[in-house]
């Protein structure tokens, strides 16, 4: 190899690094306006207020239930916070660009030095901390605590709560840059969802290689391992695939919107 | 400074600009007016980068807008007709935040925040929630965020719409204020308001460049030159 093409090589890797501190930098400030723009709003609050009032009343009525063993509460408990992270994901990401853009702040973060990539990774990783902390919340007071599961169950699913909820973000943030209503983001964030994992119960009637592939998208299929204290590799690539994939479909839509001649 | 080249946006079938051409020097206060939907905030959001154009090149600086575009964004302030604001943050969060993406310091903010808030007069709202501050208040942050860094360019799209003439009066200062130290392009459709404040005005009809106003025209005329300049369009709303 020349002199040159080292030189060339590292100069490269250089301006790489630097468009990569740059990216995050830049995404931070977003992440930190979400937060303070999250803590001013009513409706987020109201969301995590009524995850944690279903999940309180459902695990109380569960470890209520005589002849359940504490993993079995454990593995309820597990898909019945599967169903309530999808949910409140949906509702805590529908806002995400609806209320810039009926705000008129879209505009701005446009005419800023801000790339698309930079601004939507901003908002998901407010949903990444979100998720992480409404996970991290129930599977300790209610699988650790209240029904005192095995710390690999709890671990297991903790993970799997937080893969599951950045997964479903991302398709919120994604129907969120579709429109400027909160209802159609939210059902169509909720449709996308409905599809995948509706795809998967209905796979068995289908032939090959439709049942493979409906199959592999089923979502629950993914997370079922995680409650039984396994962390499979495929699940974590099902998750962390998909949620690239939505964040990357947003970043394309938001791109668009310049040949389209509207946010 | 601005130099927009054979400029053309088009929305599906409907052409907003067509073969738009101008230059704007350094330190210049230009107004682009014309008749409402006569293509002026396309314009301008081609101009920062909002947009792109169906065909034609735009430049700031000597830089092309979509070749280049955050070099571009970090030497553009801009100010749309309605005010980006966030109403849940306090003046010093917003311009906070909006000061970080243009990359300036925690340590160069503090100065910054002075300089603008004291420029636009907002030194008693610094602490106040947005969504408690009247629109002449609010124009005044959204004025303040596109100064914030002291960017060569100022596009401002309607500063004075909803405005009291109080209000009016003092933009118009702050504009003045700045003429020089920055190349400042003004969309209007008020005459007065152009004829105040801008050394030259180019006006757009029906998307396309009208002409060109200078000098004694802006004070004696003015009226009776942007009626011929955009008489295409009185004719047919007489019909």
């Amino acid at each position: 190899m020349t002199a040159e093409t080292t030189n060339s090589t590292q100069s490269s890797v250089s301006t790489q690094t630097i468009s990569a501190t740059r990216a995050f930098r830049q995404a931070r400030w977003i992440f930190l306006k979400e937060v303070t723009s999250f803590m001013g709003s009513n409706l987020p609050a109201l969301s995590i207020g009524i995850v944690i009032f279903i999940c309180g009343l459902l695990s109380v009525l569960l470890v209520m239930t005589p002849g359940s063993t504490y993993e079995d509460i454990a593995r309820v408990l597990y898909h019945l916070f599967y169903i309530i992270t999808i949910l409140a994901a949906l509702f805590l990401s529908m806002s995400a660009f609806v209320n810039e853009r009926r705000q008129g702040t879209l505009e701005l973060l446009y005419t800023l030095p801000v790339t698309d990539l930079e601004l939507v990774l901003g908002k998901f990783l407010m949903g990444a901390f979100l998720m992480t902390a409404l996970s991290t919340g129930i599977t300790l007071v209610y699988v650790a605590g209240i029904a005192e599961g095995s710390w690999y169950v709890v671990v297991s699913g903790l993970v799997g709560l937080i893969l599951t909820g950045m997964y479903a973000y991302s398709i919120g943030i994604f129907a969120s840059s579709l429109s400027d209503s909160y209802l159609i983001a939210l059902l169509s964030g909720g449709a996308i969802l409905v599809l995948i994992d509706i795809g998967g119960f209905l796979a068995g009637l289908l032939p090959e290689p439709a049942k493979s592939i409906l199959t592999y998208l089923h979502g629950l299929n993914h997370f079922l391992p995680f409650t039984r204290g396994v962390i499979p590799l495929q699940g974590v690539v099902f998750f962390v695939s998909l949620t690239v994939l939505f964040l990357f479909l947003t970043v394309k839509v938001l791109e668009s919107r310049r040949w389209r001649g509207k946010d | 400074m601005i130099r927009a080249s054979h400029l053309t946006k088009q929305y599906g079938t409907f052409a907003a600009l067509t073969d738009v051409n101008f230059s704007i020097n350094p330190g210049e206060v230009v107004g682009l007016l014309g008749l409402n939907g006569a293509g002026k905030t396309t314009c301008l959001r081609v101009l920062t980068g909002y947009l792109a154009p169906s065909a034609g090149e735009c430049f700031i600086d000597g830089m092309n807008v979509f070749a280049q575009p955050l070099e571009v964004k970090n030497r553009i302030g801009y100010l749309p007709e309605v005010p980006p604001l966030y109403p849940e943050m306090t003046v010093e969060d917003y311009l906070r935040f909006v000061a970080r993406l243009r990359g300036i310091s925690r340590e160069e903010f503090t100065s910054e925040f002075m300089r603008v808030t004291e420029l636009t007069q907002l030194d008693l709202a610094r602490r106040s929630l947005i969504r408690h501050l009247s629109l002449g208040f609010r124009k005044r942050v959204g004025i303040a965020q596109a100064l914030i860094g002291s960017p060569p360019v100022l596009i401002f799209d309607e500063p004075v719409s909803g405005l009291d003439p109080v209000q009016i009066v003092e933009v118009r200062k702050l504009i003045r204020h700045l003429a020089g130290k920055h190349t400042i392009l003004i969309s209007s459709h008020i005459l007065t308001e152009v004829s105040q404040t801008c050394d030259r005005v180019i006006v757009i009809h029906k998307g396309r460049l009208a002409g060109e106003l200078a000098g004694p025209e802006l004070h004696t005329g003015l009226e009776q030159r942007f009626m011929e300049l955009t008489s295409a369009q009185v004719t047919e709303v007489g019909r």
